[in-house]
């Protein structure tokens, strides 16, 4: 029985876990396995396989569908923690001997950044151009302690505390906590509800202390601050001194930095001086029409490029409703229209225009398409509501060999994107709570000219690594063929989200083409 | 006699021999990612089929026979996928694989001794190929070390792994004595 194994078939095995066989790699191993002793060589490597899985997985993967019962005997979280005694055990020399290979490896820290704790939430914006060197900011996403930095236009932000304050650019506040945070310039205007009373708002020349109330500030980049109440009142403290503010009264500060000191004036409140919700409720419908038409015009260029071979806008469906239309416009290679299966059609990221949502674990699109792509790319307007399985599906190309295309979202939130048999991309940012209804603008190219293979993630590379694999063995098989959105086959992956507008194209678009993409119709 | 109810016993039932029929599914579609979608369905599947269970016997067998037919239907919807057995060897593999897995938690005991001896270096490629899940382009990347490099290592680590605990396995039986 002991016989010395095949190298070959170790080989092939080892392939076979690490990276997966091409077809004729497992045509040999089918050949090897006729032998009984290659059979057993097999079963023993595949229970390796089975214990390795089973002792290091750090969650257990073994569930019970409907019979949610605790685990008769937990297993291993995990074998770190194992490892502290010293036994003396057969088979070691073999293990010894391979240990100097292992030497120079460095270590490197790998343990998962910490959702940090959100304080406010931008609610609305019109034309908000947000300063890159403040916090990243995106509407309706937590945000976290740190400098807003707006350069122009007017966004409207809710501390979890129940504050609103709406900020005119050029405008700089520094987050501090769910009530609290430093003006550094700029022009706001805040409404504090009786119930949330309590917001403080530091500044150079001074602290406002609300009290259930509704104000504006001013404040230059010279430290001249004007506070004005329109209702309720406020405190305004600055070393020494104390003073009160009434609804329709203002006080002009100068800086310290004067020659006469720091002076306060009463003056009268001006509240056509602050813009506030209203306002911005106004401009933002006039946005609305702005966006689409926006959007209409990045569309009719997607539709008319050449190399477009798919496009679905959601807007245009066939009878019943079951059919998504390709919306491409040329007569070149094109795929079908797609196949709605299950979904509801929902109200997508821009007033007006309807998106795919994607729920029940029968819930899916179907489409075909057909050519061989040595490049391509795949981008689509994305909102995940939750990550509920393993592995949610993406983008799916039917069956699982070499070359088959996958895009799937892991539960640990990274997007992976896989060819079997060749490269995996996994991105570097991980979909987190935060993201978590929010729209995301996903896309990925396969470039095979420049032999890379990129992620953006809202228009912004996120992850990219060199092809090393050989080109697609048989440029007559289709890079792509029957394809599923949201799912695959009848496994347990299904999406919880909604798409809204998804392109394939036959070829690798350049970064700032995805940019442009990304900033095509996207929401402020 | 019976204790608890019939759910009750199918749920100790299947909680004991998860672990067997688990590495029994995995073993027979090793090129699948569908693995814990075969279980489920196989767990879904006995406890449809549990009335035809008689009590006292072999459930392991019983259940092993139903995940069989389980994965040659699936076998049978993937025709792509069909992987690198060919039908007149499933059998025969699938029941080398029956017999193997009756040993699995004594190999999992085994394997945990074995890790323990594992230089550091090896423990951590280990942890990422399998705590973490990484593949092994990305494990080259992180370390440093080319693709291939990662492959041999890893194919050294196994292979080192399944003497270590074939041996312990081998001592344990010896040192028990003669088994029935």
């Amino acid at each position: 029985m002991s016989r010395t194994p095949d190298p070959c078939l170790d080989e092939l095995l080892n392939a076979l876990y690490d990276r997966g066989l091409s077809d004729a790699e497992s045509a040999q191993l089918a050949d090897h396995l006729k032998d009984s002793a290659a059979q057993d060589r097999y079963v023993s490597f595949a229970l390796l396989q089975q214990s390795l899985a089973d002792v290091c997985s750090p969650r257990e993967n073994l569930t019970l569908g409907a019979f949610r019962a605790p685990p008769a005997k937990p297993l291993e979280h995990g074998f770190r923690a194992r490892f502290s005694s010293r036994s003396r055990i057969v088979g070691i020399g073999a293990i010894v001997a391979i240990a100097a290979a292992f030497l120079l490896f460095p270590r490197q820290p790998l343990t998962p950044v910490d959702e940090a704790t959100g304080v406010a939430v931008i609610t609305n914006s019109v034309n908000a151009l947000w300063g890159a060197e403040g916090l990243a900011v995106k509407e309706g996403a937590p945000l976290v302690p740190g400098t807003l930095v707006l350069h122009s236009g007017l966004a409207q932000l809710d501390f979890y505390r129940g504050a609103t304050l709406v900020m005119e650019g050029p405008a700089a506040l520094e987050l501090q906590g769910d009530k609290s945070a430093r003006f550094l310039y700029g022009r706001i205007r805040t409404r504090v509800t009786e119930s949330a009373k309590g917001l403080r708002i530091s500044m150079p020349s001074g602290e406002i202390i609300d009290l259930g109330t509704e104000f504006g500030v001013n404040l230059d980049r010279t430290g001249q601050a004007e506070i004005h109440v329109f209702d309720g009142s406020v405190i305004w403290r600055r070393a020494g001194k104390e003073l009160s503010l009434e609804q329709g009264q203002a006080l002009r500060i100068s800086p310290a930095s004067t020659p006469a000191g720091s002076t306060e004036a009463r003056v009268p409140a001006d509240d056509t001086a602050f813009a506030g919700p209203g306002k911005i409720s106004t401009l933002a419908n006039q946005q609305v029409d702005q966006h689409r038409q926006a959007w209409l015009a990045g569309r009719e260029k997607i539709r008319h490029d050449p190399a477009t071979l798919l496009y679905f806008d959601f807007e245009t469906t066939g009878s019943w409703g079951r059919t998504l239309t390709n919306a491409v416009a040329h007569a070149g290679m094109r795929s079908g229209d797609g196949a709605v299966v299950g979904c509801r059609f929902v109200a997508g990221r821009l007033a007006g225009k309807q998106a795919l949502d994607f729920k029940r674990p029968s819930d899916r699109v179907l489409l075909n398409v057909p050519g061989h792509h040595p490049s391509f790319t795949i981008a689509a307007w994305v909102r995940f509501d939750g990550l509920d399985h393993r592995y949610n599906a993406f983008v799916h190309t039917d069956g699982w060999r070499a070359g088959s295309v996958h895009t799937h979202i892991q539960a640990d939130g990274t997007i992976a994107i896989d060819r079997f048999g060749r490269e995996r991309l996994t991105s570097t940012r991980r979909i987190g709570p935060r993201d978590l209804g929010q729209w995301m603008h996903l896309a990925w190219t396969w470039d095979d000219d420049n032999r890379v293979v990129s992620l953006f993630l809202d228009g912004t590379l996120d992850a990219s690594m060199p092809i090393t694999s050989a080109p697609a063995p048989t440029p007559d098989t289709p890079t792509f063929g029957s394809v599923q959105l949201g799912n695959w086959d009848e496994t347990h992956r299904n999406l919880n989200g909604q798409l809204d507008e998804f392109v394939i194209l036959s070829r690798a678009l350049s970064a700032a083409e995805i940019l442009a993409l990304s900033r095509t119709g996207a929401v402020h | 006699m019976t204790t608890g109810t019939r759910a009750e016993q199918f749920v100790s039932l299947v909680l004991t021999h998860q672990r067997r029929l688990h590495a029994f599914i995995r073993a027979l579609v090793p090129e699948s990612p569908d693995v814990d979608d075969l279980f489920q369905q196989t767990s879904t599947v006995l406890w449809r089929r549990f009335d035809d269970y008689q009590p006292g016997t072999n459930f392991a067998a019983w259940a092993m026979t139903i995940a069989r037919n389980q994965v040659r239907d699936h076998r049978k919807s993937h025709l792509r996928r069909r992987g690198v057995f060919s039908d007149d060897l499933f059998d025969a593999i699938a029941d080398k694989i029956a017999i193997a897995t009756e040993t699995v938690d004594a190999r999992q005991e085994a394997l945990l001794a074995c890790l323990r001896e594992l230089p550091a270096d090896a423990r951590q490629l280990i942890e990422l190929r399998y705590t973490q899940e990484q593949p092994v382009e990305t494990i080259a990347a992180t370390l440093r070390r080319s693709d291939k490099t990662v492959y041999r290592l890893l194919a050294q680590i196994r292979s080192a792994l399944l003497s270590c605990v074939e041996n312990r396995m081998r001592a344990e039986t010896s040192a028990a004595g003669p088994k029935s």
